[in-house]
């Protein structure tokens, strides 16, 4: 991605012209990222606002040489991970892949039956095999790039692929039956 | 993996929101509005300290708290059974907290007494 680094150095320093060019130019990616776990606009939009304030609190840890991307992706892939660990709990229908009843009284286009049967599949997943499962599959991360999101071992990633598809291929299997 | 669930996570490719118009202002409010915590103002390599000093600080208020102070001045039950022994200048010298507390006293007990 290609942005100006003098606009990190002059954020850091409090210059809100150059905070608000990197709310522009990074809002996209940022909105992208949030999509993969979210279906509602608001949802995104809230979960958005939240990643660009941690943002420019922890503005300031951001060496020159940093990867800003990177890091921001890091951000924004940890305060999903919150949120779905949170909306787990309270199961309730901001859940990623939500619960159908929810959406049931929403005029959606149409899917096939299969589609509604794998995002069950995933809305059953824990956070911690969902994540690194839709990076891969939607994002197409590399488990390398998967990895240095989560902070986590490349030989980790492997195992939480491994273990999201087994249990992915077992509901949906058992939905066959 | 099967093929409705490959098929599945294609289409999840092309479901993505854009930011609005005003989003930028959006944050950019929010981010003046934003309140620091006493724990944003402390440097992020200073907050492990800073944990550990008020965990000290707690651990050492509780054990002051919790356990019962010594009473000063008062005398244990072995300086009651010793004490009977010993004479009216040596108890003044042994159980009172001040010391011994004339220059009488120092020479009653070097057996200097004039």
């Amino acid at each position: 991605m290609n942005f100006d680094r003098e606009l990190i150095v002059r954020a850091q320093a409090g210059d809100r012209e150059a905070q608000e060019s990197l709310v522009k130019i990074f809002s996209p990616m940022v909105f992208r990222l949030i999509s993969r776990f979210f279906r509602s606009r608001e949802d995104v939009e809230d979960l958005a606002q939240d990643v660009f304030v941690k943002m420019f609190g922890r503005i300031d840890q951001v060496r020159p040489d940093e990867n800003f991307p990177g890091w921001l992706q890091r951000v924004a892939v940890n305060t999903c991970y919150d949120e779905l660990r949170k909306t787990r709990r309270r199961r309730t229908a901001m859940e990623t892949f939500g619960p159908r009843e929810v959406t049931e009284g929403i005029v959606q286009p149409e899917e096939p039956k299969d589609f509604g049967k794998a995002r069950l599949a995933l809305q059953a997943l824990d956070p911690k095999l969902r994540i690194p499962l839709i990076l891969k599959e939607v994002e197409e991360m590399s488990v390398e790039e998967i990895a240095r999101t989560l902070s986590i071992t490349e030989t980790n990633v492997k195992v939480r692929l491994f273990r999201a598809r087994k249990k992915l291929a077992a509901s949906l299997g058992d939905e066959k039956k | 993996m099967n093929s409705s669930l490959n098929n599945f996570f294609k289409e999840e490719r092309k479901r993505v929101f854009e930011p609005g118009p005003y989003f930028a202002q959006r944050v950019m409010a929010a981010v003046s509005q934003a309140v620091p915590t006493v724990w944003d103002v402390i440097p992020r390599a200073m907050r492990p300290i800073m944990a550990l000093s008020l965990i000290l600080l707690f651990g050492v208020l509780s054990v002051q708290i919790i356990l019962p102070a010594e009473p000063a001045g008062t005398v244990g039950p072995i300086m009651v059974v010793v004490g009977q022994d010993l004479t009216q200048a040596e108890q003044r010298f042994y159980l009172d907290p001040n010391g011994p507390s004339d220059e009488l006293d120092d020479l009653n007990l070097l057996g200097l007494t004039p």
